[in-house]
């Protein structure tokens, strides 16, 4: 198998009985960011059991960085699993837990310790850290368990749903930690239903629908590659009725809809680049003034729509 | 595409030996299992026939100490093989059976409510070393309870007695070993099968009472119905007596030979750990 430095599934069934989990995967994620887009019950968590070990695959392999995840001890020397279970071994106190996980991965009680505490700090739980877990209200019980799948510093960090709870502040704080772990060199794969948030996060996305994988890679190229749907792009300029009689000598125009304000309009097409060289014709030869051109549509939300609930509409 | 600094160096530093790391489960269930205090009275409990046995014994070498106590050493028991066989009878199948039905059956079923088992094991830690661990933490209590206390009295025993009684009770420390660590065995894997089966600790602990004590009455109806012996190869009382018997070498109170439990016991062992096997996986998957 190839790729020794990336997280790579290799044609991975996962077949629960007669159903199914994911149908052959076959996906080579990188370091940064990578969101599991899909809706519930699509394989997400089962993708991340795989890549974990947590699941054995029916047929096929998965290796994270060139390790079999039948490989405990060198695996979770690399990898931090958050999962979205809100679970916890009973009686434990925050700093217990993580010291404890930590033991596990064979540290000595005194290392353990300083990085429990440390973990715990960063997590915001300092005052919290001798109260039982089962005291913690649902942002506090997410932050720790984030805080024991960074514990032990991994290079590679899965994470369910990992927002989940969290208030905006924590949020915030949270996204900001991913983006400065990504931009370590780590791999930080995450689920999350918050689409927009996946596409503020991620540096690429794969998406998945009832076990399969639909698409994968970074977003804009993703949307490009949805040449079904027209894509859209939204104009602000001071005479949209002109851009709107005009765009139709493009044969590749779809549709234009004037905002309400009459001060834009939404462009449907099919080859955005000869849509772009229309609004420089009609910049230079009717002096338009443009004030925004963006496309509309080439976000998660958007590819999410186009290839798992399959609407064409506009938005 | 993103750009990455690559600057994440991760942790290099010492770690403990992966075959010991079972030690870390077995730790923390250990504090969790003497939380009720039955199990800590339970466990010093134990220890007053193995210090009454050690008293027994100083005092049958000790003639002025038994004198002053008023005591005959001709109406004191020998110091033989059933003298032994009968202290560790006590603590392992009064004692032992006890504490393991008072802290076996939450070993497991309380992370299996929890839904702590991926915790466990999405660590440098195989199902394998988890169950280890939590036999550890039921074995390391018994043991002491059983075995180590044997042998201290047998050492006891052995620097006070007469000479020549070594040799004439040398198979004893195998027998006591022996016969401890194949109870604690069984009877560990039967509360973590119990366990992980119920998942409700009270429900496992009336499982393992209905396992042990209906074994037992279904042997004895088996053996008036068909007037055999062979019915007691389901009752695990039977069984251990016949092996320690064979291990003690006393005369023979069972009527099972001793291949009977040679030959059960392993099947017990196997029904438990192939229950452990099925129960205990890192991800339930709800159909």
């Amino acid at each position: 198998m190839s790729g020794s430095g990336r997280i790579v599934f290799e044609n991975v069934s996962k077949f629960y009985g007669e159903v199914l989990g994911v149908n052959r995967v076959t996906i080579s994620i990188g370091p940064g960011i990578t969101g599991l887009v899909g809706p519930n019950g699509s394989g997400k968590t089962t993708l991340m059991n795989l890549m974990t070990g947590l699941l054995r695959p029916s047929k096929g392999r998965v290796e994270v960085l060139g390790v079999g995840t039948d490989d405990p001890e060198t695996l979770f020397r690399m990898v931090g699993y958050c999962t979205q279970y809100d679970s916890f071994p009973p009686g434990v106190t925050g700093l217990g837990f993580i010291a404890s996980t930590l033991r596990l991965h064979g540290l000595s009680r005194s290392e353990a310790h300083e990085r429990a505490w440390r973990a715990i700090e960063s997590a915001g739980l300092g005052d919290a850290a001798g109260r039982k877990v089962a005291a913690y209200s649902k942002g506090m019980r997410q932050r720790i368990r984030l805080a024991q799948a960074l514990a032990h510093d991994p290079r590679v960090l899965v994470l369910d749903e990992p927002l989940n709870g969290l208030d905006p502040l924590a949020r915030a704080e949270a996204i900001a930690l991913f983006k400065q772990l990504a931009g370590e060199g780590r791999f930080v794969v995450l689920s999350s239903h918050i689409l927009h948030e996946v596409d503020l996060l991620s540096d690429q996305v794969i998406l998945i629908h009832h076990g399969h994988v639909v698409a994968e890679g970074a977003i804009r190229g993703v949307r490009e590659e949805v040449t079904e749907q027209p894509l859209q792009v939204s104009v602000r300029c001071d005479r949209p009725s002109l851009v709107a009689s005009r765009i139709f000598e493009v044969d590749s125009a779809v549709e234009a809809r004037l905002h309400d304000d009459g001060k834009g309009l939404l462009v449907r097409t099919r080859d955005a680049d000869r849509f772009y060289l229309l609004l420089n014709r009609l910049v230079v030869e009717h002096g338009l003034v443009l004030e925004e051109v963006a496309p509309a549509d080439d976000d998660v939300h958007a590819v999410y729509r186009y290839l798992i609930e399959g609407d064409g509409g506009t938005s | 595409m993103a750009v990455h600094d690559r600057t994440f160096r991760p942790y290099a530093g010492p770690v403990t030996a992966p075959r010991w790391r079972f030690l870390v489960v077995t730790r923390y269930a250990l504090r969790e299992a003497f939380r009720p205090r039955l199990a800590t009275l339970l466990f010093a409990g134990s220890f007053l026939i193995p210090i009454g046995s050690a008293v027994f014994i100083y005092l049958r070498y000790n003639l002025e100490a038994l004198k002053a106590l008023g005591g005959n050493v001709a109406r004191m028991p020998l110091v033989d093989s059933l003298f032994f066989m009968s202290i560790m009878s006590w603590q392992s199948f009064a004692f032992g059976g006890m504490l393991a039905l008072v802290i076996g059956p939450g070993l497991v079923s309380a992370d299996l409510v929890n839904n702590a088992l991926p915790l466990y094991l999405s660590r440098p830690l195989s199902r394998r070393q988890y169950v280890l661990g939590k036999l550890a933490a039921l074995a390391l209590p018994l043991s002491a309870m059983t075995w180590a206390p044997g042998l201290l009295l047998f050492g006891l025993q052995a620097a006070l007695a007469e000479k020549g009684w070594m040799r004439a009770h040398a198979h004893l420390p195998l027998a006591i070993i022996a016969g401890s660590l194949l109870w604690i065995l069984v009877l560990s894997l039967m509360a973590l099968a119990s366990s992980a089966l119920t998942r409700r600790k009270l429900t496992a602990q009336s499982l393992l009472v209905g396992v042990v004590m209906g074994g037992a009455w279904i042997g004895t109806a088996v053996n008036g119905v068909f007037r055999t012996d062979w019915g007691d190869v389901i009752n695990l009382g039977e069984l251990m007596r016949s092996l320690q018997q064979g291990l003690y070498r006393v005369p023979l109170f069972s009527p099972l030979p001793v291949v009977a439990p040679l030959l059960v016991l392993p099947v017990l062992c196997g029904a438990c750990l192939l229950i452990l096997a099925r129960r205990l996986k890192a991800k339930e998957v709800v159909r």
